[in-house]
């Protein structure tokens, strides 16, 4: 019978006894604990395609490990890794690290926000009793995620699922810390407003 | 209201909720909005909305590693130790 509270516990030691040829120290105790994160993160970047992510997670921890000196100890390790990790997927799809789906200067904070509102009062007025949201499974949110602009489902994968402090955010992505926010708060109401609008289609709201 | 200072209009507070929920405003602030919200049915539920929205968020695409992508990443740094080539 699996005890998956316990192959957690003892996974870390496994990694360790598993690893114990590799010789530049920190690696196994401080790079491969993220993989799972790291994983979740190329899901993302790959829009749900699997033997991709699978791909670009194997080769950002083979350049980890070739580049671990230049890892600076006491810093977040897992924000070393997404930048690893998104270097490798823009390199393995031959793209330009610079590409505009978006105007970033029309993105004003306060209209995001007030668009965001009038969102939650179309679906409040709906469905007053239920948070929408809760309607939906996994796989209906992650497709969301993945119907998003680039630059934002970048973004807020790092932001609200990945949990990475702003700044942590600028520098995986390159951008100012100004630029997070605004992807952030845009990137959220975009989200909203189309599971919002998939809800409705759905038949989930009002009933 | 009962102490003077000024209170912060509904569409103030709207604008800055984001913020407010991601801990990015000063004290002073937060503590007008955090105000606000206490005594405010319009902005309170759109609050407590975009909280639950978060809290949601951060549980959504938990996909466990798989076994055997992790057993072959092991393989492979086991192989560049032994005699690939380091940068």
């Amino acid at each position: 019978m699996q005890l998956p509270w316990l192959w957690r516990k003892l996974r870390p030691a496994a990694a360790q006894a598993e690893l114990a040829a590799l010789a530049k120290p920190g690696f196994v105790e401080e790079a491969v604990p993220s993989m799972e994160a790291v994983y979740r993160f190329a899901l993302r970047l790959t829009r749900g395609d699997e033997a991709e992510a699978e791909d670009v997670v194997q080769e950002t921890f083979i350049r980890a490990y070739r580049a671990w000196e230049r890892y600076t100890p006491g810093t977040s390790c897992r924000s070393w890794l997404f930048t690893i990790c998104r270097n490798e997927f823009l390199r393995m799809r031959q793209r330009e690290t610079r590409h505009t789906h978006v105007n970033e200067a029309e993105i004003d904070l306060e209209s995001e926000a007030l668009a965001a509102a009038a969102i939650y009062g179309q679906a409040a007025a709906a469905d007053p009793e239920r948070v929408f949201f809760e309607s939906l499974v996994d796989a209906e949110i992650t497709g969301a995620i993945d119907a998003l602009p680039e630059e934002y489902r970048e973004t807020i994968v790092l932001s609200d699922l990945q949990g990475l402090t702003t700044p942590e955010i600028a520098a995986v992505l390159g951008v100012p810390v100004g630029t997070v926010k605004s992807r952030v708060y845009r990137a959220r109401r975009l989200l909203q407003q189309h599971l919002y609008k998939y809800a409705l289609e759905m038949g989930y709201l009002g009933r | 209201m009962k102490h003077g200072k000024e209170m912060l209009h509904c569409h103030e507070v709207i604008a800055q909720l984001w913020g407010y929920i991601d801990g990015d405003l000063t004290a002073e602030r937060a503590e007008q909005i955090r105000e606000h919200l206490d005594m405010c049915s319009r902005c309170f539920p759109l609050y407590d909305f975009h909280r639950a929205f978060l809290a949601f968020l951060s549980q959504v695409g938990q996909r466990p590693l798989p076994p055997l992508l992790r057993r072959r990443i092991f393989q492979r740094l086991l192989e560049e130790e032994a005699g690939g080539t380091v940068a």
